[in-house]
């Protein structure tokens, strides 16, 4: 048997679900990692949500993994910022070279060869690659792309 | 007191309402997105398949398009312009070297510049298995273009955007 409904469950109900909708459509956007370019930091099948307010409080800083939207944010790159306008990035033998200087990633488990020349971020963008680098370099999608493109960071 | 059958049945009702709007009386953007789920419906493949299937579906994506039809995609390096005509034999060898193919469009971005004109920009995802078994999965943003000709929408040009820069 169905329980009566009165008018104040009903609003209840109403606001809740207005709530969940503006929550998980604008807020904590959820999201499903397909491919295995972020590996191992994240695994192919896994699941999270996109944090949209996060660059609203906290500043992008190297290193951070963030989502990267298309035209918009059903269909989302996760990537991690390696370099910022000015900053010139470059690839040695694998290893991220910013400003001539090689850094060190502690997050990279495994690394193939990768070659880059090194190359100037613009103005407004961000440098973003993926963990994943034991894959030859052209079948892994990185490079500059504008901060008006990051969506958030994932909740964990 | 609202009874929750009352609830449901006002639901029910708004529902098929809705429903019913949407099917009879579809705005442009639907129309437009409809052309598109069309379009990745087409190109679509799950093994082998007949020669004739796969003429009609490349000749059904070729109805799918108008005139001069301009293709950019600057991360494949494809800058080119050709007539409608020339779209099936392109979409059947493109077809024939995969053994499946799925093909899905989302987050459309609509605007209309004049007239029966019509501006999308969408995220095309594509996963498909080459002849030799290797899984290739491409996102791309879009920018078509298209016009309404005889009450029908046809694709007139598409562009991919680079979304990441090397």
């Amino acid at each position: 048997m169905l329980p009566d409904l009165n008018r104040k469950s009903l609003i209840r109900m109403i606001v809740v679900g207005i709530c969940a909708f503006v929550i998980f459509s604008y807020i904590l956007i959820p999201f499903r990692i397909t491919g295995f370019s972020m590996e191992p930091t994240y695994s192919d099948g896994s699941f999270n949500f996109t944090v949209t307010p996060y660059y609203w409080i906290f500043p992008m800083e190297r290193f951070d993994v963030v989502t990267v939207r298309f035209s918009g944010t059903r269909v989302m790159l996760l990537k991690r910022i390696v370099a910022f306008a000015g900053e010139t990035v470059a690839f040695e033998n694998g290893y991220l070279v910013i400003n001539g200087q090689k850094t060190a990633e502690p997050y990279i488990s495994a690394r193939q060869p990768w070659n880059l020349a090194p190359r100037t971020v613009k103005e407004g963008h961000v440098y973003v690659v993926g963990d994943n680098r034991n894959v030859p370099m052209k079948t892994h999608d990185f490079g500059q792309t504008p901060i008006h493109r990051i969506t958030g960071a994932p909740l964990w | 007191m609202v009874n929750a059958k009352q609830v449901i049945f006002a639901a029910i009702v708004a529902a098929g309402a809705i429903f019913a709007f949407f099917m009879f009386f579809q705005g442009d953007e639907a129309k437009i997105k409809k052309k598109f789920h069309a379009l990745a419906e087409q190109a679509e493949k799950d093994g082998n398949e007949h020669d004739l299937i796969a003429a009609k579906k490349a000749h059904l994506i070729e109805q799918m398009f108008f005139g001069t039809v301009r293709i950019e995609i600057p991360s494949h390096e494809i800058n080119r312009s050709f007539p409608r005509t020339n779209i099936s034999p392109h979409v059947l060898y493109a077809r024939a070297r995969y053994q499946k193919i799925s093909l899905e469009f989302h987050d459309f971005q609509f605007e209309f510049p004049a007239e029966k004109k019509a501006t999308v920009t969408l995220t095309g995802v594509l996963d498909a298995v080459t002849g030799s078994g290797e899984r290739i999965r491409e996102i791309h943003e879009m920018v078509s273009t298209l016009e309404k000709i005889d009450g029908e929408w046809r694709i007139t040009g598409v562009s991919g955007v680079d979304v990441l820069e090397k």
